[in-house]
């Protein structure tokens, strides 16, 4: 019985103390919930100031982080007035109203007029082909349902909101009702993953909202604009609107789409592909006038090799860069697209822009490198620069050139990932918070990248030198190349890691009272994270890696037995060196004639004898204070 | 940098061809680099990969192009036709329309293409049994009526792709080896400085002369 009582009296005690800890948590919420409710409306008030300022942080990539993307997105498009909360509402609800009434005339189904009149009219039964048949009309609705829906369900494969049932059921409705509003556009492949984009937007803003909500009452307006009942209508408002100015990349004036989605390979006169192309049109302007002026070396080598800009740049621009950039590096191209001109005219100088910056890779390449960098764009891209770059080559007076070294050092060691000074223990200013957003997220997709990548074959700088052996389609590469390659993506974990750490302390050091016990974790975060920075590494192992990652002459390939070029799929990882420095300087002169292939004997690792650390070439000898021991 | 594309004898350009949806993607991944993607995002544009492989000793190139499959994009179609040698048309056994349609893409490539092209019929998903739509004999009879070789294949369990690209290739190269024998070229076109494919010009050797007309 004793025993009973105090095991109950334990129970008490624990339960007591539970409780506690659950009220003081609770009053320690309570202040984070505040001031999470004020900041969340601090966010809607910035989106009310005017257009102007909107633009202008749109372009300078503030608004990475934004709660409200899908309404800054209609303000910036003309859809919502700026400066005029109060008009969004009704505009909201006109285009919302469009929509529903769209869907109801679009949805037909004959049966219930048949049902109405059971007697079948000679040119409207089950049978009949006849344009105005209400049942041709029905089969051919079914078929093009089934055509877009093939491409609904490989939207973003890799990303699991897209494998949501609902989503893609919203996404054949707004894609269907688009193609019956606009017959001549009707459905067209690309089209799902401009819309895409929009979905997910719109559905974290609802998802925000409602937490908010949950919190605290929010305005009326803001309740009616960031209705989640009306994803479906809104996502239909915004996509309407970017395909108004997209047109060009899908239409093509001369050849009609049937009803069913599919298109006649000949033109009517039969004369085949005719040249009256806008989108050719485009293309063929961004190519000999706007890349020619800005670069004509660059032109001429991709001219001379026949890669033209319509073989990769259809794809660009028909996605508005979907499949070259990660999702949220993405969106914040499109934040400055949208604030750049009604007609997307960004979009031109982006294709110079991103072509300049994979400059010195496409000189130092041929036809099949070329074609590889620009049909997987390099990952490690930088949004940033090449936005800033894009607005210098469209406005040289107003915005200036943007200095070069940001693209061309790999990402790790890139001046903005540098760890930020210890600070003392206070709430940092707002733009910081967005530039850490923007660093979260590039991490995340930097840490996504390497773990998928550490499955593969490697492939670095000396890749290219080094003895290779084909085992069915796989690259097996020397093991001493591996090593390195191991030991430089360990340090990008590391260093990763370290940046993480850092903004987990920020992000505690805001919600955390100075004279708290937390302060005491937070430093041991700090620590932690200055125990792995970069720095901190052995001479040995940055002269190894700067080594490795130096220029070197161009030292004889190695014949391989069969040659397999990887090919990757868009977006993912493809090399990790090249926006490297290895690949700069003049492209390598070679004479064709005397070119000729050395036999395997004589292929060194030619790159490790010209590095002046401790390292010999083919016994490895590394130094007492090496990794390696 | 670049240096692999000079490593090979013959360097062919192919294109994949066929309805949207049928595996041309997987196809070439599978070819390429050994991959499956259950769900492989709609090629939009072109895409591109490469792969060598060895016919009696010689290291044999292969530029496969692969494109979108619901419309033509007039602004590529030339490029991406031009210097074809071969050409893998593509069917889904499991759909009977895309095999229906093949008759379409047929026409386009006599539009488009070196009317000495090399075609192959393939009518992929050959794993979907118990969906089959197409009997392999009606294909079969189809090719020969109109001088295309056949094969099934599945780029899911990669029965028979390494074997489709194989021959398409072998048999290009046994079409440009004998016209060499026959007609030697005047500069060095074994190792091309550029990488402008073989052009296969059309030859008096009666067998790979196509039909022109394939109805």
């Amino acid at each position: 019985m004793l025993q009973f009582y105090s095991k109950r009296a334990k129970l008490v005690t624990h339960s007591m103390g539970l409780i506690k800890e659950l009220i003081e948590s609770d009053a320690s919420n309570e202040a984070e919930r505040a001031s999470c409710v004020l900041k969340y409306k601090n966010e809607w008030e910035e989106l009310i100031c005017g257009v102007d300022s909107l633009r202008q942080q749109a372009i300078q990539g503030n608004f990475r982080a934004s709660r409200f993307r899908s309404v800054l997105w209609r303000i910036l498009l003309g859809l919502f007035t700026p400066e005029k909360p109060e008009v969004w509402v009704e505009e909201a609800s006109v285009a919302r109203k469009h929509y529903r009434e769209l869907r109801r005339r679009v949805n037909q189904y004959p049966w219930s007029k048949t049902l109405k009149s059971p007697v079948l009219q000679p040119n409207d039964n089950p049978l009949s082909q006849e344009d105005g048949s209400t049942w041709n009309q029905y089969f051919c609705d079914k078929e093009l349902r089934l055509l877009i829906e093939q491409d609904v369900l490989r939207t973003f494969p890799g990303v699991d909101f897209f494998k949501n049932k609902e989503f893609q059921e919203a996404m054949v409705d707004i894609l269907f009702c688009y193609a019956r509003e606009y017959p001549k556009m009707c459905y067209r492949q690309g089209m799902h993953e401009i819309l895409a984009p929009l979905i997910f937007v719109s559905h974290c803003d609802h998802q925000a909202f409602s937490h908010i909500l949950e919190c605290d009452p929010l305005s009326d307006t803001m309740c009616e604009v960031l209705n989640p009942d009306y994803l479906i209508e809104d996502c239909y408002m915004l996509f309407t609107r970017i395909m108004d100015s997209t047109a060009v990349a899908y239409h093509t004036s001369d050849i009609q789409p049937t009803m069913t989605g599919s298109f006649p390979s000949r033109t009517e006169s039969g004369t085949g592909f005719s040249s009256d192309n806008q989108m050719m049109e485009k293309l063929t302007w961004i190519e000999e006038c706007l890349l020619k002026s800005k670069d004509e070396v660059l032109h001429k080598h991709l001219t001379d090799m026949k890669i033209t800009l319509p073989i990769y740049g259809i794809r660009w621009l028909r996605l508005l860069f979907g499949r070259e950039f990660p999702l949220q590096d993405l969106l914040v191209l499109w934040d400055a697209i949208f604030a750049e001109g009604s007609e997307f005219q960004l979009v031109n100088y982006i294709v110079v822009a991103m072509l300049l910056c994979v400059k010195d890779q496409l000189l130092n390449s041929g036809y099949t490198e070329c074609m590889n960098i620009l049909m997987r764009y390099p990952p490690q891209a930088d949004i940033g620069y090449i936005i800033k770059k894009a607005l210098h080559l469209q406005n040289p007076d107003v915005y200036k050139d943007p200095p070069v070294t940001a693209v061309q050092l790999p990402r790790h060691v890139r001046p903005e990932d540098q760890s930020p000074p210890p600070s003392p223990v206070r709430r940092r200013p707002q733009h910081i918070d967005k530039k850490q957003n923007k660093q979260v997220s590039s991490l995340a997709n930097s840490l996504k990248r390497l773990s998928t990548k550490r499955n593969k074959n490697y492939s670095l700088p000396v890749a290219a030198h080094s003895s290779e052996g084909i085992v069915d389609g796989v690259t097996v590469q020397e093991p001493a190349a591996l090593i390195i390659q191991e030991l430089r993506e360990n340090r990008e974990i590391m260093n990763l890691c370290r940046i993480k750490m850092l903004q987990y302390k920020s992000l505690l050091e805001k919600k955390t009272d100075p004279d708290n016990i937390d302060v005491q974790v937070i430093t041991g975060i700090h620590e932690l994270s200055t125990l792995l920075d970069e720095k901190n590494a052995s001479p040995f192992v940055l002269s190894l890696l700067a080594s490795t990652a130096s220029p070197s002459p161009p030292a004889p390939p190695p014949k391989a037995v069969a040659d397999v070029d990887p090919a990757y799929e868009v977006g993912e990882s493809s090399r990790l060196s090249l926006l490297s420095p290895t690949t700069l300087g003049p492209p390598p002169t070679r004479d064709p004639l005397t070119d000729k292939l050395p036999p395997n004997s004589e292929v060194k690792m030619t790159t490790f004898s010209e590095t002046e650390g401790p390292v010999l070439i083919d016994n490895i000898v590394f130094p007492t204070s090496s990794v390696f021991r | 940098m670049g240096t692999r594309d000079d490593e090979y004898d013959y360097l062919f350009k192919v294109v994949l061809i066929g309805d949207s949806g049928v595996g041309k993607s997987n196809l070439l991944s599978r070819f390429t680099r050994n991959e499956f993607n259950l769900e492989s995002k709609s090629t939009i544009g072109v895409e591109f990969a490469t792969r060598s492989i060895q016919v009696d000793g010689k290291t044999i190139k292969a530029q496969i192009w692969d494109t979108a499959g619901q419309e033509r994009y007039r602004a590529i179609t030339s490029a991406y036709y031009r210097g074809a040698v071969g050409a893998l048309l593509v069917y889904d056994i499991a759909k009977h329309l895309t095999y229906e349609n093949v008759e379409r893409w047929l026409r386009e490539l006599r539009d488009h293409a070196d009317q000495n092209i090399v075609i192959m019929l393939v009518g992929n998903k050959s794993d979907l049994r118990h969906l089959r739509a197409v009997p392999t004999d009606e294909a079969k009879t189809f090719a020969e009526r109109n001088s295309l070789s056949f094969i099934e294949t599945s780029a899911l369990d990669s029965t028979n792709v390494e074997t489709a690209f194989q021959n398409i290739l072998t048999e290009i190269y046994r079409i440009v080896s004998q016209k060499q024998i026959r007609d030697p070229p005047e500069g060095d076109l074994i190792r091309p400085q550029n990488v402008e494919p073989i052009d296969v010009k059309p030859t008096v050797n009666s067998d790979s002369v196509r039909k022109q007309c394939c109805q």
